[in-house]
């Protein structure tokens, strides 16, 4: 008995002192699905996608107890179906308090290298940090907003399970919503099949399918809105994510009651400047513009047509600035329009991954 | 005897099974050096910010917003120190770009104004992530896959109003691009400035109102402000990146 006893005791100390000094893997990486015409997304290496931090980072998107009252949250003001925007003109916070700008839409922010309509932020991680202290939006301490997330042993669990510990923090929080937003990819819209067989690249089965309900219409208005004397949008929407990382001031004032850019940068070469949105899903984000004053596209394309104002920043390549805009007859505004929804992506904003948890 | 026999063979067991396996790891020996690579706008010898207006020959008055430049290659010779930059003055200043490799092998120093054919009409998508070719890193300078990449983009306004006022009326565009536009610029004798810990810079100036305004070879921004590109604007593009590539000089 006493040998056994040995044995066993000089067994388990020798299994110990020869353990591995490593962390094993906690958790299993998130399989990121790419449209494959799409560049591949950087990840940030602080913050790879695991199945349970995005699990975890949807179910704090939708969690309002981020919020000062616990009647807020991320997607109270980014809903699937207005492709993660809202459709008010400015999102109302919880002490009633209207925004002064619209929600952007969260669409492919993985890809995107400044966020808000000013660019103030570089990654996501960054940026989510704000909305939950803005007195005007969830108006919360992340002190107290973590309070609330460690009180709930759910939470700490998936923490635990996620990043290997419970002592949730504001970085933790903000790196799990990151983790989910980049899973948030809309790359399956009739436009993506345009692309691609504009490029002669090929089409998946469930592509063709979409291709068969591409008009000649949709190709006139594609045809349109990348040609320099008819709608000339490209310069600003284009390639394959259909999103530029630029900021411009596109003729919507002559002068600025909101300096967008130029309140970060402070120069005065950057006021009125804003980020030039994706079109994703733009028949779904609407009002328009960074203070939602457009309620429908057809006011946009007027816009871009007929309603420029000139002011020291705009853009140079509003070419027809001068003349007011580019000068689209009816027809074409129609075809333009025919394009834009094009963009559409159903299977994105009904997809049940990106929906709120049951 | 033999339970004691038992343990001791339990015991090698283990320990062969947990043994660290040795691996002739090679001795990391990183000897090269990181350089950049800069262009720096000046003007009339001092250095040159956006939105800084310049006094053409003719008197008219006019600035950049944009000066942005997509490039492949520098290197020199076999040794390359990047096979690709963007250069992007409002977002990046004067870096062109960051490489690694030895300061005695780039003496000399050749870069690709734009993209080869080959390169230009391939998926911008498949470029590795760390590439200035990939789109994500540079999705405004390029048209689409036939096309292919603007390699230039010269941007900003004009007074064309001589009344003493700022007016700035008009913009210039100058986006400048197709295989035909492909430049490649060649320098000896590179001065690299130790920045300490094997890091090296050397710099290439741009004289900004040499662009436009090169004695002999002026452009007049009133008239020419505009080119894409397109078939019946590539004389009018050819002559821009020829003035662009004789405004860059060693410093």
């Amino acid at each position: 008995m006493i040998y056994r006893i040995t044995y066993l005791l000089v067994l388990i100390f020798a299994l110990a002192s020869c353990k591995k000094g490593t962390i094993e893997p906690i958790n299993a990486p998130y399989a990121l699905e790419e449209p494959s015409h799409f560049p591949k997304m950087v990840i940030p290496e602080d913050n790879p996608l695991t199945v349970a931090g995005v699990d975890l980072g949807r179910r704090l998107f939708y969690e309002k107890r981020l919020s000062g009252d616990n009647s807020l949250s991320c997607g109270g003001c980014h809903s699937p179906q207005e492709s993660f925007s809202d459709k008010n003109q400015f999102s109302r916070g919880i002490d009633g308090t209207l925004g002064r700008r619209n929600s952007m839409a969260l669409v492919n922010l993985g890809y995107q290298k400044f966020l808000f309509w000013d660019g103030r932020s570089k990654s996501l991680e960054e940026q989510i940090l704000q909305p939950v202290q803005d007195p005007i939006e969830m108006h919360q301490s992340w002190t107290d907003a973590v309070i609330k997330i460690k009180a709930d042993a759910n939470y700490r669990k998936a923490f635990y399970v996620a990043f290997g510990t419970d002592q949730v923090d504001s970085t933790l929080v903000s790196k799990a919503i990151a983790q989910f937003l980049r899973t948030m990819i809309s790359g399956f819209s009739k436009y993506d099949v345009m692309y691609k067989q504009a490029n002669n690249l090929s089409l998946t089965a469930k592509e063709q399918t979409l291709s068969s309900q591409i008009t000649n219409e949709d190709w006139a208005g594609y045809d349109l809105f990348k040609s320099l004397n008819g709608g000339d949008c490209f310069h600003c929407h284009n390639g394959p994510l259909m999103h530029l990382e630029l900021f411009s001031n596109n003729g919507l004032d002559n002068t600025f009651l909101d300096l967008g850019r130029g309140e970060v940068t402070k120069s005065p070469s950057d006021y009125g400047k804003f980020k030039v949105p994706t079109l994703r899903n733009i028949a779904l984000t609407g009002p328009y513009m960074h203070d939602g004053r457009f309620e429908t596209l057809e006011e946009v394309i007027e816009h871009y047509s007929s309603g420029i104002k000139l002011s020291p920043t705009i853009s140079p390549l509003i070419e027809f600035a001068n003349q007011g805009g580019v000068q689209l007859d009816a027809f074409e505004k129609g075809l333009i329009k025919k394009f834009l929804l094009t963009l559409t992506d159903e299977e994105f904003i009904n997809n049940p991954k990106f929906a709120p948890p049951k | 005897m033999k339970k004691l026999h038992f343990l001791f063979l339990s015991l090698f067991i283990v320990f062969s099974a947990c043994k660290k396996k040795k691996t002739d790891e090679p001795v990391v020996c990183d000897p090269s050096d990181q350089m950049e690579v800069h262009l720096i706008p000046k003007l009339d010898g001092q250095n040159y910010a956006l939105n800084q207006i310049i006094v053409s020959p003719q008197g008219y008055r006019y600035f950049f917003t944009e000066i942005k430049i997509l490039g492949t290659d520098v290197a020199n010779g076999s040794n390359v120190l990047s096979d690709s930059y963007y250069y992007d003055f409002y977002t990046s200043g004067t870096l062109m770009r960051t490489g690694s490799g030895l300061k005695s092998d780039f003496a000399n120093l050749s870069l690709n104004i734009g993209v080869p054919t080959t390169l230009n009409h391939a998926n911008p998508a498949l470029p590795a992530s760390t590439s200035a070719l990939n789109i994500s890193n540079c999705g405004d300078m390029h048209w689409g896959w036939n096309p292919g990449y603007i390699f230039v983009k010269l941007e900003g306004k004009v007074d064309t109003l001589d009344n003493g006022i700022d007016n700035f009326d008009h913009n210039f565009v100058f986006h400048l691009g197709m295989d035909p536009i492909f430049r490649t610029l060649n320098f000896s004798g590179m001065n690299w400035i130790s920045l300490g810990e094997n890091k090296y810079r050397t710099n290439l100036l741009l004289q900004v109102k040499d662009i436009f305004d090169k004695p002999g070879e002026e452009l007049d921004l009133r008239v020419d402000y505009s080119s894409h590109s397109t078939n019946t604007q590539m004389f009018l593009s050819n002559s821009v990146v020829d003035k662009l590539v004789n405004a860059v000089e060693k410093e």
